[in-house]
């Protein structure tokens, strides 16, 4: 419920900054996790070139692939590479990653794959429905709704990339919402990739500072 | 900008597609926690919640046809639900997007 809610603003948002409907939900489909979903669409918002998105969209998709790393193993009968598997790679997301920690174990594992299937086709289908819904219907909607829709998303993306933080990692959301911001006045494109890069590089030295000053207390 | 909007969603997705492969191809072999993954666990964060606060506060989206300080009161009442509720995301989000639809409503006289 909370990703399809996330995802109609996303639709909301990739109205407003200018992709069309086509696009708003390949988009999902295609990149499948909300934090790069937003990427690209700020990127395109913001005039970002070829170039900027490839390098913007690898750094932001590199946290997937520890989920796969971890996930696959679980789902996979055989130990031989089959095509489907690229497909349960792409299939992966925080939420279907973190339901198959909860539900994986307790299965037979027999049963683990097509539980994999189903439960990421069914977030998938809510996710496009979600954005298809949102992008043809935020222009119908009472201001409010339809402002606080375009609010939701970005809320929520900020707190789910932050609620496993411990107090170290903290120090990147932190400089990033100060340093991106400021970086992109300077270049709307290469200033977002600056920022982000110079601010979780200084937000990762400083979290390593706070966790070994306090397990040395 | 949307001749090339194809092109950039190519590039997305072969970006997308290029980490999730080779996930797929190393899964079981490598070793997760590697310093690495934490280095990228922060230019993320760092990148990705400076993109949504520049979307709120700066972006030339529709949220700007909302006042500043109305947008600056639900963050600001989002983030303290979210931190002092011990970081609950669905109460931190939804007390942030009542304030600011209550503001809103307010300012419009009504739906």
């Amino acid at each position: 419920m909370a990703l399809a809610s996330a995802l109609v603003g996303y639709g909301a948002m990739a109205r407003e900054s200018g992709l069309d409907f086509a696009v708003t939900v390949l988009s999902v489909l295609m990149i499948w996790a909300l934090p790069p979903l937003l990427t690209f669409t700020e990127v395109y918002a913001n005039g970002g070139g070829p170039l900027v998105m490839l390098t913007a969209i690898l750094i932001v998709n590199m946290r997937t692939l520890p989920l796969v790393v971890a996930a696959l193993p679980l789902i996979r009968k055989e130990r031989r590479l089959r095509a489907k598997h690229f497909l349960y790679g792409q299939l992966i997301s925080p939420s279907s990653w973190a339901q198959l920690q909860i539900k994986g174990f307790k299965l037979a594992p027999q049963d683990r794959e097509p539980y994999f299937v189903g439960f990421s086709l069914l977030l998938l289908a809510g996710g496009v429905a979600g954005a298809a819904f949102g992008f043809a219907y935020v222009g119908d909607m009472p201001q409010p709704i339809a402002l606080s829709l375009l609010l939701l998303t970005p809320l929520f993306v900020c707190m789910i990339m932050t609620v496993a933080n411990g107090r170290g990692d903290d120090w990147a959301v932190f400089l990033g919402v100060v340093a991106v911001p400021a970086a992109m006045q300077w270049s709307h494109s290469w200033g977002m990739l600056i920022g982000g890069v110079g601010a979780g590089t200084a937000g990762f030295i400083i979290g390593g500072q706070w966790r070994k000053r306090g397990a040395a207390k | 900008m949307t001749g090339s909007i194809w092109l950039l969603l190519l590039i997305a997705f072969l970006g997308t597609l290029a980490w999730r492969a080779f996930g797929v191809v190393v899964a079981g072999r490598i070793d997760v926690h590697m310093p690495i993954f934490g280095w990228f666990g922060c230019v993320t964060r760092a990148l990705v919640c400076g993109l949504m606060v520049r979307a709120v506060f700066i972006a030339p989206s529709g949220l700007g046809a909302s006042p500043m300080e109305d947008r600056a009161i639900a963050v600001a009442v989002a983030v303290a639900v979210f931190l002092l509720r011990k970081r609950d995301v669905m109460l931190g989000v939804l007390s942030g997007i009542c304030v600011f639809s209550a503001l809103t409503l307010w300012r419009g006289g009504g739906l």
